[in-house]
């Protein structure tokens, strides 16, 4: 049998439809809140989901990695943008994008609100690596656009947790991001109190920042 | 935001996120081929090798090992820790854990999620290492002052390497 240290070692299986979309809702917790909203008079929602709504400019909001298509009932003028086919399937109005440069050739200045939550594709890169992702959501962001951005600080290349104040190292991301043309405008960083129990807020993640694009 | 919400909204205070109890099972079904992860052999060969016939496993995810367990810590010759909440306590409870157990078992094999440990941040040791790896080893030496044997392989977690399967920073901790 083979042993194996890592993914890249192995071949996926050829993704049939139903398979495809059964590891997409394994990826995506938020897609819960659309199943359980898109047949119902209500709209559920988690309180930072509420948050953004309450904070959102008037204009073109985007929301790229999220499951975002649950907000479609609160958002007037909302683009759900995501990079798997599946999610076609289902949310036929959704923008399905190859690579993160490809939002900024579509939608080039075009929006006033942009979120991104704890979107897995950003997960697993240095300051560095999530800075190169952000210049590319930036391309599609209007002069004092909203960006609301969320990780988890468990899900970040390893840095040395022993030795690094958290609250320091995720303040030097917000300047580092900050260096690319934003503005931090508020940052929320909540950690577990030692009982055994995962950070706070494992659906949105538990380091969230509001920036304004200052261009 | 829509001017006038035709829904009304529900918050939900609940994590969405749930723990997949078989989370090794479940990612083998997304792949062709059989097969085993390399720190579960590892892990294997080490109870094999050193004749231990008696495992009590501390896990929150089943792990199909091929070795006897026992579900009593007290007839166990062997302490085996894959659960991973043993890495969000706070490092001092981490420490004391340890100390504990080994009371009633001189042998612990003890797997931590480097990306979990000083889960509150409120422990910082500017005296340890740079490089996190051999801070997590030094800062159990010192902790603990006990021999102590690492078994980690040295890799950058893309989170590709199964770490939520088996965490990746393994350690024989024995009392003498």
């Amino acid at each position: 049998m083979k042993i194996v240290k890592h993914y890249k070692e192995l071949t996926p299986k050829t993704i049939d439809k139903k398979t495809a979309y059964l590891r997409y809702r394994v990826g995506k917790i938020k897609h819960e809140l659309w199943l359980k909203s898109r047949k119902s008079n209500k709209v559920y929602l988690t309180s930072y989901d509420n948050y953004i709504l309450g904070k959102l400019q008037p204009g073109a909001t985007a929301i790229f990695g999220s499951a975002g298509y649950f907000l479609e009932d609160c958002v007037e003028d909302l683009t759900v943008i995501e990079s798997q086919e599946i999610v076609k399937s289902f949310y036929p109005k959704a923008v399905i994008v190859k690579d993160r440069q490809e939002i900024g050739t579509l939608f080039p200045n075009k929006f006033n609100n942009f979120i991104v939550t704890n979107n897995r594709s950003d997960l697993w890169v240095d300051t560095n690596g999530l800075c190169s992702y952000i210049e590319q959501y930036k391309k599609s962001m209007q002069q004092d656009c909203l960006f609301f951005y969320s990780l988890r600080d468990t899900q970040f290349t390893p840095w040395n947790r022993l030795k690094i104040n958290h609250y320091e190292m995720f303040v030097g991301v917000a300047k580092e991001i900050e260096k690319l043309g934003f503005k931090c405008l508020e940052s929320q960083m909540d950690f577990a109190d030692g009982d055994g129990n995962e950070n706070p807020d494992t659906t949105n993640g538990n380091i969230k920042y509001l920036f304004k694009c200052i261009k | 935001m829509v001017e006038n919400l035709i829904k009304s909204k529900v918050i939900l205070d609940k994590n969405l996120y749930k723990w997949h109890k078989n989370w090794d099972r479940l990612q083998k079904s997304f792949f062709k081929e059989s097969y085993e992860l390399h720190e579960k052999v590892k892990i294997e060969q080490f109870v094999s090798t050193n004749n231990f016939k008696n495992v009590f496993h501390v896990k929150d995810n089943y792990i199909d090992f091929n070795f006897p367990t026992v579900s009593s810590i007290d007839k166990a010759d062997l302490i085996l820790i894959t659960d991973q909440k043993f890495s969000r306590t706070t490092c001092t409870q981490i420490i004391h854990n340890i100390s504990d157990l080994l009371q009633k078992c001189p042998n612990l094999f003890l797997c931590l999620n480097r990306h979990y440990l000083n889960i509150t941040g409120t422990e910082i040791d500017q005296s340890l290492p740079d490089d996190y790896e051999d801070a997590i080893q030094v800062w159990l030496k010192n902790s603990l002052n006990l021999p102590i044997k690492n078994y980690s392989e040295r890799f950058i977690d893309d989170g590709q390497h199964f770490t939520w399967v088996i965490p990746d920073q393994k350690f024989f901790i024995q009392k003498k």
